[in-house]
């Protein structure tokens, strides 16, 4: 909501009274917004449970493969997060969405943060293997914010996540960055925070000893393998099959060639047929009023009426005899 | 020999396509008045049609084009907008207002369709996808924010004929719908320099949503030459702001005006009080002088494609003020003026940034702002929380001739119109004149499906306003569809008003569309209180367990007569209370004793 | 009240203090017919509470759950119900044997073959030749039988009406000068052509022929990637399932299945089918490619795309459409610089060449500008980028290796395009076929390992057969686990709802699954990747069903704080009537007993 109206800075977003970060950035996108926040679309998103209309850009796609961060702030409570002023997500919820994830192979290891108060209750159910859950605060803990703007005139970020970003913008400087979970859980320091945060490796194979040891652009980092081709001893290997797809694609074309007419008859459109009693559709349009006829409505109205009390009038005088 | 004809012919062919210019970018600034900067920014794109449909896509953008594809639709309009267009003093909106839409999003679109109920579900496929693109809430156009105009919009494509294809309009806007960076970035990504080259490296969201007043806008449509020769596919990308000189030169990260200190401040001399002791500030310098830089924080970053085949370069910024207003340039650019003595014109080289000065040397002039064909603006009237009216006052401010127009109107399901009481009159009349709406067409809401649609033609006798007004009830809603936090209302779509073309009156630019929209209303409902529903809860409970214990009793007890009844007698009762816990201390000590009985 | 008085306890204490009250006026004697119909209006109500209050209650409380054959879900999820097999038909020809010897010879090379063949559930059928008596056959032309193969198979590949699919056609011809056998596989058809030296053609009565070991180690080298990836599949669908949370039956199953494939991967090999399996896509019977053009700059603004297509790309697509349908689209990208964060080429002087970093190249796709968004529609996009450098960084290499191209997993490939030489193919503005050419030809390689496609044997026609082969297992295997999938969550999401129609999917799902398998033990792979197509469209159908959001958990005490401001006022009055006019039933029976 950066472009509300009472925002002093239209198209800005600060972490920071100094105004250094703008975080909304200049390219930035945002997939659900306003009141498209709902438990109801945080699930569907998470267990993909979508109308087949809705584009891939707000779908998670993730597989078994994938790593998923889900970062979480906001107002809560003991076991539960507000979503906008009338709902909130439980601590249940979440963790049968993510079995749900788990069953269908929706993730390979997942970082889950939240930072509100008595955070540390939001994780306590979860059941699923391959989650490290760290929250910001314990239970009957509030988690502070960090300060105000008075230009903006509310208070800019939490402390648990302004100390977050901070790790996150001056540690982790390149998408090759070597630190590790316990690097950042390292860094959160509780005099500063003013609240205890919560880890909970227990989900984890391998427990908090393998936890620690992942690298934080595993979840935080957009990082895919890549594989280079023609590198080493098979680079002949390589010419030889590029080589022979050529060959082939040569002998499909000279293929083609002959059964392209046969091909070509088949249209791949469906073409409307032409001549068709367009009359026949129903059109869910407006309709025309006409001012002449409002006459005749009134006096089709008031005779309806007459002949009600007409029929009224003659019953009860059939009665009374 | 026939290979080589088609050689000769896709040559050709690739000849009078390059040509013709694929790809233009037009910035056009307009100083409306000193303090307020009209920059229009124009990208229009081209492709065959052949390629789009095989899916060869260059400068009509691949994201965009299978969308259209995927939903057959054959010519879409797509509106992002902010503020409200000051009539009184910016004049006549930027292309006849057919680049502009109402405040928040507004989509209209010719989609293919078997039936109705064909083109909705391809509509809703649209709108979904555009969703995803745009980062907007597009997918809240449902079947209640869907209408199909008569008469509003035409289509601009002219290549088909909407009847005959089965192509099916459909209408939807998002009125409460926030503007903001996340649709600023797909908008740039479908420009072929995507803001990096050429004038859309001006287009900053901080600037661009600090504006006045400012509408996207994109428009794909089918365009086929008279001569015959291929047809076209055409996208046309519009920004359009107003912005507040002074506001946009202050630093990005100290926005706020701050008091300045009375040795700085520069006083209003011509006020009566002027003195030594009173001082009104003076806006004899707002917006004198500015720099690009300066308003859109960056100066322009060369060109974008901007060479036409024959390596001419086309002009890519003008700037409308009078010649004798002095304008200096930074870098190479060769400047054209015209001819009428209004506006000057620059073409920019690829790679060299560019820089305008509108300086503040010389007599500070304007062009004039021209006049608005209409007036319009709607508010409600009434009071409570039952009952309310709209009322839209539309002035004809020509003194010669009449005017006519299709007044369009979607109505939420929860507003509902009571159309006999719908009434124009003009305003020097008392009484209701009957021939002013000329032609009308209804849709009536259904709850929780559809909205009201309401389309007027409406003629305005020249130098005469008319006032238009209905009355409507305010439903009452469930608990799960009020918005979902502290809001201030539901917003009612802006009015859109299509101008027609005066057939008597030949003035030189009757035959170009021209709409005006309305600003949006602020509907308030009834709202109950929702922050205690448990409070609710039991309150509803108790009623109903009043209700129900009454009910039981009179059915169930026995009546007698008052003295057939043992009255309250408290020493009774004493009595009674008394003999229980005797017997009771019997029975304990009768069991103790018994237990001591078996012990021993 | 009275009668409350009248049945009170028969206390002495009591009796005295109320006996003033006995000068007090008593109430007349109620009349069996008000006392009755009390009890009516107490049965009433308490009728109407149960049979009407109850089941609205449970009807608009209670979440539809259709019944599921969750004991048959979680056996397919288990492997208990299928085991995948894969018979091989390969024909023998040989026209220049006579039928007994070549029969003998058929009858020796499988059990060569059945020697050598380690894994039993992949297995290589011989068979003579049914054309083998025609004997106008043989006195066909080389030439016309070639043609033959080369049209046929290819063209054939999308027809399912053979029951016994042919794998392989091996073709015997005497060799005369030779000294040794040799084999020579035709790279565009399904035929092996065997040359054998004359004397090694086996008599009826001899025991053993260097010709039949030489033929079946030859086709046991055809097939043996084939065997390691279907093992492999097999292998990691039992070790990736959720076996050991479900029961311990699950997991002893899995145990049986794994020692009957006993074949076990050497780690090697497993490692590089593991890293083939998670480059390739998920299958789906329509892909989307989308071919772009990035440059940094503002040319090469145009290229001659849909040519080069045509000519170089098309023809391989329509060969394999016979397993997947591909939709093409292509985009030119100007101005794509790359994301801030990526290492900007570096100049080496020494090879006057600019060099990527290789760790970079996880970066050098900008996802956050370029617009490779997938596209509209079902079906999985592969993205091949043709990356033009800018004059100034040209030519632009991976550093070490002087690779242009490299790919990434399930993603899309990417090649840079360096120009030839510096004036002479790339011209300023338009990117001409043939320079686009080598680029095509690396994208088709990609494309192929994409799809999954071996390597060996190399045969395009073999390639896919063992791509549909491979394809109708894995689907078999996804969509069986998906159906594990469904039942646990049925099972351990109590509030969650499922409507008839996941039901249905699921029921279409088993229907397609059992079908696959059937087709899979005879032979008839293409029907079983059909099969296994729709049991996976119905499997994903019914567990991505979008009702199936469970409801947001409420907590049973707040549960009780809704209802009870209700249901206390109202029940409290219910109860107690319903149980003083109990008594009183009791009472009025134990006095009419002895009566």
């Amino acid at each position: 909501m950066a472009c509300n109206p009472r925002n002093a800075f239209p198209g800005t977003v600060y972490n920071n009274a100094d105004r250094a970060l703008d975080l909304y950035g200049d390219n930035i996108e945002v997939d659900y917004r306003g009141y498209e926040v709902t438990v109801e679309n945080f699930i569907r998103l998470l267990t993909d449970r979508l109308g087949e209309d809705v584009p891939r850009g707000k779908r998670l796609g993730s597989d078994g493969g994938s790593n998923v961060l889900v970062y979480m702030t906001g107002h809560g409570g003991n076991e539960f997060l507000k979503f906008q002023d009338s709902e909130e997500i439980g601590s249940w919820d979440l963790a049968d969405a993510f079995e749900q994830m788990w069953e269908k192979k929706r993730y390979n290891e997942m970082l889950f943060m939240i930072d509100t108060c008595q955070a540390n209750t939001l994780y306590k159910h979860f059941y699923s293997p391959n989650i490290i859950a760290t929250g910001s605060s314990e239970i009957d803990q509030s988690s502070y914010s960090h300060h105000a703007d008075n230009d903006v005139g509310v208070a800019v970020i939490d402390r648990w996540t302004y100390y977050n970003l901070d790790f996150l913008e001056t540690q982790v400087t390149s998408p090759t960055s070597k630190l590790t979970l316990a690097d950042l859980f390292g860094s959160y320091d509780e005099s500063k925070i003013h609240s205890n945060p919560g880890y909970r490796w227990d989900l984890f194979p391998g427990g908090e000893e393998k936890g620690r040891e992942r690298l934080v652009m595993d979840f935080f980092g957009n990082v895919q393998g890549v594989e280079v081709e023609g590198v080493g001893g098979n680079e002949t290997e390589w010419r030889e099959d590029m080589r022979r797809l050529e060959e082939i694609i040569y002998r499909a074309r000279a293929r083609g060639n002959m059964t392209g007419a046969k091909k070509s008859e088949t249209p791949v459109e469906e073409v409307i047929a032409p001549g068709r009693d367009l009359g026949k559709g129903r059109v869910e349009g407006a309709a025309k009023i006409e001012g002449v006829e409002a006459w005749g409505q009134r006096v089709l109205g008031a005779g309806a009426l007459l002949g009600c009390a007409l029929i009224w009038g003659g019953a009860s005088w059939l009665e009374s005899r | 020999m026939k290979h080589i004809s088609c050689l000769l012919l896709s040559l050709l062919l690739g000849l009078l396509v390059s040509a013709d210019p694929k790809y233009k970018e037009l910035l056009n600034l307009q100083p409306l008045n000193p303090a307020s900067l009209l920059a229009s920014f124009n990208f229009k794109s081209n492709a065959s049609l052949q390629s789009y449909e095989q899916q060869h896509f260059k400068y009509i953008p691949r994201s965009l084009g299978q969308i259209l594809q995927h939903a057959k639709t054959r010519e879409l309009h797509l509106r992002f907008s902010t503020g409200r267009w000051d009539d009184e003093s910016w004049g006549a909106r930027p292309w006849g207002g057919t680049k502009e839409g109402g405040t928040g999003v507004e989509l209209w679109a010719w989609v293919e369709g078997d039936s109705d109920a064909d083109s909705f579900a391809r509509w809703v496929t649209l709108n979904n996808a555009l969703s995803g693109l745009f980062c907007a809430s597009l997918n809240f156009i449902d079947s209640t924010r869907s209408t199909r105009p008569r008469m509003t919009f035409e289509p601009a494509s002219s290549v088909f004929n909407a009847s005959s294809e089965n192509l099916y309009l459909l209408h939807g806007s998002l009125p409460r719908e926030v503007v903001c960076t996340e649709n600023l970035t797909p908008f740039l990504k479908l420009l072929p320099c995507k803001g990096k080259a050429g004038i859309a490296s001006l287009l900053d969201g901080h600037k661009l949503f600090d504006a006045s007043w400012q509408s996207m806008a994109i428009d794909v449509r089918s365009v086929c030459p008279e001569n015959g020769s291929e047809c076209s596919i055409e996208m046309e990308q519009t920004v359009d702001m107003v912005l507040d000189v002074d506001r946009s030169k202050r630093p990005r990260d100290n926005p706020i005006p701050r008091p300045i200190p009375s040795e700085h401040l520069q006083c209003d001399q011509s006020k009566p009080y002027a003195g030594d002791e009173a001082c009104y500030p003076s806006d004899a310098n707002l917006g004198q002088s500015w720099t690009l830089a300066e308003i859109f924080g960056r100066p322009i970053q060369g060109s974008c494609l901007a060479e036409d085949s024959y390596g001419q370069l086309r002009d890519s910024v003008c700037i409308n003020v009078p010649h004798e207003r002095e304008v200096n340039l930074y870098g190479d650019a060769v400047e054209t003026k015209n001819e009428a003595g209004t506006s000057r014109c620059f073409a920019i080289p690829a790679s060299n940034p560019f820089e305008l000065v509108l300086s503040h040397i010389g007599p500070q002039t304007f062009n004039k702002v021209s006049q608005p064909p209409l007036y319009a603006s709607r508010s409600f009237t009434g009071h409570g929380q039952e009952r309310g009216g709209v009322q839209t006052l539309l002035t004809n401010p020509s003194t010669s001739s009449s005017i006519q127009f299709v007044y369009f109107e979607t109505l939420p399901w929860f507003m509902k119109p009571y159309l006999h009481t719908l009434t124009a009159r003009l305003t020097t009349a008392s009484t209701t004149s009957p021939d002013i709406i000329e032609e009308t067409f209804y849709r009536p809401a259904l709850d929780r499906r559809r909205g009201t649609q309401l389309e007027l033609l409406i003629s305005v006798p020249a130098d005469s306003a008319v006032i238009l007004t209905y009355d409507f009830d305010k439903a009452i809603l469930r608990y799960t569809e009020y918005p979902p936090d502290a809001n201030r209302g539901f917003d009612v779509a802006p009015a859109v008003i299509r101008l027609l073309p005066s057939s008597g009156n030949s003035s030189s630019n009757s035959q170009a569309p021209l709409y005006i929209r309305t600003s949006s209303l602020l509907l308030p409902l009834p709202t109950p209180d929702f922050s205690m529903p448990y409070n609710v809860i039991i309150l509803t409970s108790t009623v109903m367990a009043l209700a129900f214990g009454m009910i039981f009793n009179l059915l169930v007890r026995r009546f007698v007569g008052a003295d057939e009844v043992e009255g309250w007698n408290l020493a009774a009762l004493k009595a009674k209370a008394r003999g229980r816990v005797a017997v009771l201390v019997d029975r304990v000590s009768g069991k103790g004793q018994k237990l001591e009985k078996t012990v021993q | 009240m009275a009668q409350g008085i009248d049945a009170g306890p028969e206390d002495a204490n009591f009796k005295v203090a109320s006996s003033p009250a006995n000068a007090q006026k008593q109430p007349p004697p109620e009349s069996p017919k008000s006392i009755k119909t009390r009890g009516f209006v107490i049965l009433s109500f308490w009728a109407v509470v149960l049979l009407l209050g109850l089941p609205v209650w449970l009807w608009t409380t209670s979440i539809h759950r259709a019944r599921l054959p969750l004991q048959h879900m979680l056996d397919w999820a288990d492997g208990k119900t299928c085991k995948p097999t894969f018979p091989l038909q390969i024909t023998i020809e040989a026209p220049f044997l006579q039928e007994p010897e070549a029969a003998h010879l058929v009858r020796m090379t499988q059990h060569a073959l059945d020697d050598l063949n380690e894994f039993s559930a992949h297995h290589l059928r011989l068979r003579l030749a049914k054309s083998f008596l025609s004997r106008d056959f043989q006195n066909a032309s080389m030439t016309s039988i070639e043609d033959e193969y080369a049209i046929g198979p290819l063209t054939q590949f999308g027809n399912t009406d053979g029951l016994d699919e042919e794998a392989l056609t091996v073709r015997l011809q005497p060799q005369p000068g030779a000294q040794t056998a040799r084999a020579e596989l035709q790279s565009h058809s399904t035929r092996l052509d065997v040359f054998y030296v004359s004397h090694q053609s086996p008599s009826v009565s001899s025991s053993s022929s260097t010709l039949a070991t030489f033929i079946a180690t030859k086709l046991q080298e055809l097939f043996a990637e084939e065997q390691a990836i279907v093992a492999y599949i097999l292998q990691s669908a039992q070790t990736m399932g959720h076996a050991p949370q479900i029961s311990s039956s699950a997991s002893s199953a899995s145990r049986e299945f794994r020692s009957r494939s006993h074949r076990s991967l050497n780690p090697e090999l497993a490692a590089r089918l593991d890293s083939r399996m998670t480059r390739s896509l998920k299958y789906a019977p329509t892909y989307h490619i989308t071919v772009s053009l990035f440059t940094p700059s503002a040319a090469p603004s145009s290229w001659e795309i849909e040519l080069a297509l045509a000519e170089y790309f098309t023809p391989l697509l329509d060969s394999i459409s016979g397993v997947s349908n591909f939709t093409v689209d292509t985009q030119v990208q100007l101005y794509a610089t790359f994301s801030p964060s990526v290492h900007s080429p570096e100049y080496d002087a020494e090879q006057q060449i600019w060099t990527l970093r290789e760790e970079d190249l996880s970066g050098f796709i900008n996802a956050a500008e370029w617009p490779l968004s997938p596209s509209i529609g079902a079906g999985p996009t592969l993205n091949f980028v043709l990356y033009v450098p800018d004059r100034s960084t040209s030519p632009l290499v991976v550093r070490g290796s002087q690779a242009s191209s490299w790919l990434i997993p399930q993603w899309g490939g990417v090649v840079i395009l360096n120009p030839q030489n510096a004036n002479a193919t790339l011209n300023e503005a338009t990117l001409l076929k043939e320079s686009i050419q080598p680029a095509l030809l690396t994208f088709s390689h990609q494309l192929l390992s994409f799809l999954g496609a071996p390597q060996t044997p190399p045969s395009l026609p073999l390639q896919l057969q063992t791509l549909t082969r491979i394809r109708a297992a894995s689907l078999l295997l996804s969509a069986s686990s998906t159906m594990g999938s469904l039942a646990w969550v049925t099972v351990a999401l109590p509030s969650i709802a499922i409507p008839e129609t996941v039901s249905s999917a699921v029921d279409t799902t088993l229907g397609h699954l059992r079908s696959t398998c059937e087709a899979l033990k005879e032979g008839r792979f293409k029907d079983a990747l059909e099969n296994a197509r729709i049991a996976e469209i119905q499997a994903e159908k019914g567990f991505f069903e979008k009702s199936m959001v469970g409801q947001v958990y409420f907590p049973d005490e707040h549960k009780v704080a809704v209802y009870l401001p209700l249901l206390g006022p109202v029940g409290v009055p219910l109860v107690m009537s319903a149980l003083k006019e109990l008594r009183r039933l009791w009472a009025s029976r134990k006095a009419g007993q002895p009566g």
